[in-house]
């Protein structure tokens, strides 16, 4: 008996800015190119140009998610956009997206939660979704469809020099998009766990401009200190990310009723490829059936998995069964289960 | 137990103790106390004296919004951290304060949606707890913008109306289909980002923030606004908004008991209220004593009325929110 979903995605899209040279990449943070990619499980990545936010990324995705999901922008209810990596500090990139759209004046919602950007974005535009309508008489006729963007410009943000590399080497750009709604047809989204666990936020994060700091929250010697790059400590995290990307799996390979065997497809997103393959091996899906995004394209936080997704969907037949999971900064950490 | 709507079932707040008065500001720039208070009806805001974090100051009003909901942080089953001024770049404020609350590893993320982000990590909780997503829900506004201003001559404009604060609400399903949450609307129009902003740290510029973001006639590295035209759209949009919300539910404003508008500038709420007709007494106002706290300002109005007695069983309270992105939006509540 088939379940009930969530909601349905009916149109997916992605885009990945022009990809940077690795020999370039290589020079300015003074290692090899065979090396940039041995060092890290990366093979390539994206950078986007000056002036391009993440709301220019996520606009390039969204025309072909329309056209699948046969919405107009004026169909739209309401917009979410999970990023870490804002356009600009405030407002927020749904603004300016919903503005680069020519979307009515519908709500524009941005999120953050890291590499669980995209799970977070799904869970919120399935509850909307699926809201009744004020005065009861059904769904609330507002959120039919709604859009959820999930991408970073990390690029700008990276230190691009030795001191940098491994950062450098692992974060990169892009942008993937979802209409999400109510209906008959599309991919069932049947099940979205996330968690997050805030004990281990100092071992992967961006620590300026802070807020929290008395007097000014970024002066010029905190930029000459190089404070307001990314930094991680993988190792640390190493032995904590699998069991965790696993737990989340098994939510909600329950909640949908398979079994790890049953997933045609894991995407499994994480900045260290190893990790998301050994995360992959807990939770028992065979090596030939995992993706990891990281390896294709970089670590894009919020944006991998939207990506991942859109790539994989195209190829994929109806019924096919995808697990999705991803860790990062926070920690936060989730899956979703979902069936072409 | 069929989940009908949601409620407000605890409200918390907490502002630093340092009181900035219109006079301290006037040692530092070029201004005055009759300037301040003609224009915007600010008489005195708080700021931090020592480091303190948005989710600091979230901490506090978690717990009396627990304390008063009479539910614990183990039983919070999804954080939602409204914010424009976080304590790190990231990861998430919502990250932070699960930790400094003892939660249970649940879902947590920040929304920034400015003035409106309250209202907006209302509408989202709302929606995850009618969905079955979330049981008891904590949403906190919670904003430390004195580390961010430009609190010169420079930057006066901006630099007098901001004030720190956090307020929080903890919600949960009720089955009276009466009571709690009757509608949210949410709203922007991202063509006047611009109008009031934060440029920098900017991911589309590159590098993202530089030295120079930091200093110069007009530094992209502190916030901007031009004045007069975001106060020509608020208030267009705050009785719009709060209007769609009574029509929503066939309800009209003479049914309303009490409007909590963001607090902005104390002028744009005067002018709304004498447009819609709304009787003062009917309208929370207190900029006079925190300024614009953005995501804050509706929790701590909201704990205020409270405190106040001038919020009561089967009131219809209508919260709005109108600022940058811009985006506006209002929840209507039967409490």
């Amino acid at each position: 008996m088939p379940r009930e979903p969530l909601a349905r995605i009916l149109g997916l899209g992605r885009h990945l800015p022009p990809q940077v040279s690795n020999d370039q990449l290589a020079r300015e943070l003074g290692t090899t190119t065979d090396e940039l990619s041995s060092s890290t499980g990366v093979a390539r990545r994206h950078h986007a140009q000056a002036g391009q936010g993440p709301s220019d990324l996520a606009l390039l995705a969204v025309r072909g998610a329309l056209a699948e999901a046969r919405t107009e922008v004026g169909d739209l209810g309401l917009i979410v956009f999970a990023t870490a990596t804002p356009d600009v500090t405030f407002p927020g990139a749904a603004c300016f997206l919903q503005a680069k759209l020519g979307a009515p004046t519908i709500g524009a919602l941005d999120v953050r939660a890291q590499s669980a950007g995209f799970l977070c974005g799904l869970d919120i535009a399935a509850a909307f979704a699926s809201l009744p309508a004020p005065r009861g008489g059904g769904s609330d006729a507002r959120y039919a469809r709604v859009l959820v963007a999930a991408g970073e410009v990390l690029s700008s943000g990276l230190d691009l020099t030795p001191g940098g590399r491994d950062m450098s080497a692992r974060l990169a750009d892009g942008a993937g998009v979802a209409v999400v709604g109510r209906g008959d047809h599309g991919a069932r989204l049947l099940s979205v766990c996330w968690y997050t666990d805030g004990a281990l936020a100092d071992r992967f994060w961006c620590e300026y401009p802070a807020s929290c700091q008395y007097p000014l929250r970024v002066r010029a010697e905190d930029l000459a200190a190089g404070r307001h790059f990314p930094k991680a400590d993988l190792a640390a995290l190493a032995p904590v990310v699998p069991p965790r990307i696993a737990a989340a799996a098994g939510d909600v390979l329950s909640a949908a009723g398979w079994r790890a065997g049953d997933v045609d497809l894991a995407i499994l997103d994480y900045v260290d490829p190893a990790i998301a393959r050994a995360a992959g091996e807990s939770i028992g899906v065979a090596r030939d059936r995992v993706v990891v995004p990281t390896e294709q394209f970089g670590h894009v936080m919020a944006g991998g998995l939207a990506i991942a997704l859109a790539d994989a969907a195209a190829k994929l037949t109806s019924g096919s069964r995808v697990l999705l999971a991803a860790a990062g900064p926070g920690l936060a950490w989730g899956a979703a289960a979902i069936e072409i | 137990m069929s989940v009908s709507r949601t409620r407000i079932l605890g409200v918390g707040r907490a502002v630093p103790e340092r009181v900035v008065a219109n006079d301290d500001l006037a040692q530092r720039m070029d201004t005055s106390d009759e300037w301040i208070q003609q224009r915007t009806g600010i008489r005195q805001r708080r700021h931090i004296s020592t480091s303190t974090g948005a989710t600091d100051l979230g901490k506090i009003a978690a717990e009396e919004a627990l304390r008063s909901a009479g539910v614990s942080a183990q039983d919070v089953d999804l954080v939602i951290f409204a914010t424009l001024s976080p304590d790190i770049d990231w990861p998430s404020c919502a990250c932070l304060l699960t930790q400094k609350l003892g939660t249970r590893n649940i879902p947590a993320f920040d929304v920034k949606n400015q003035c409106s982000g309250f209202i907006y990590g209302l509408a989202s909780a709302d929606a995850m707890i009618r969905a079955g997503r979330a049981r008891r829900a904590l949403v906190v506004g919670g904003e430390i913008h004195s580390t961010g201003l430009d609190l010169t001559t420079r930057g006066r404009e901006v630099g007098v109306i901001f004030g720190d604060g956090a307020g929080a609400v903890v919600l949960g399903p009720t089955d009276d289909p009466d009571r709690g949450i009757l509608s949210t609307h949410l709203h922007a129009d991202g063509n006047h980002a611009e109008k009031l902003w934060l440029e920098a740290a900017a991911s589309r510029n590159r590098p993202r923030i530089k030295p120079e973001d930091l200093d110069g006639d007009d530094p992209a590295g502190f916030p901007r606004m031009s004045g007069k035209f975001v106060f020509k759209h608020a208030v267009t949009r705050f009785p719009e908004v709060i209007k769609e919300s009574l029509d929503a539910n066939g309800l009209a404003i003479a049914d309303l008991d009490l409007l909590i508008p963001h607090q902005a500038n104390l002028r744009i709420n005067q002018f709304v209220a004498a447009g819609l007709e709304l009787d003062e007494s009917k309208v929370v106002n207190n900029i006079d004593r925190y300024g614009n706290t953005t995501a804050a300002s509706i929790p701590i109005a909201l704990h205020e009325a409270i405190a106040d007695g001038r919020v009561a069983a089967d009131m219809l309270v209508c919260l709005a929110a109108f600022g940058a992105g811009f985006t506006w939006a209002a929840a209507l509540m039967r409490w």
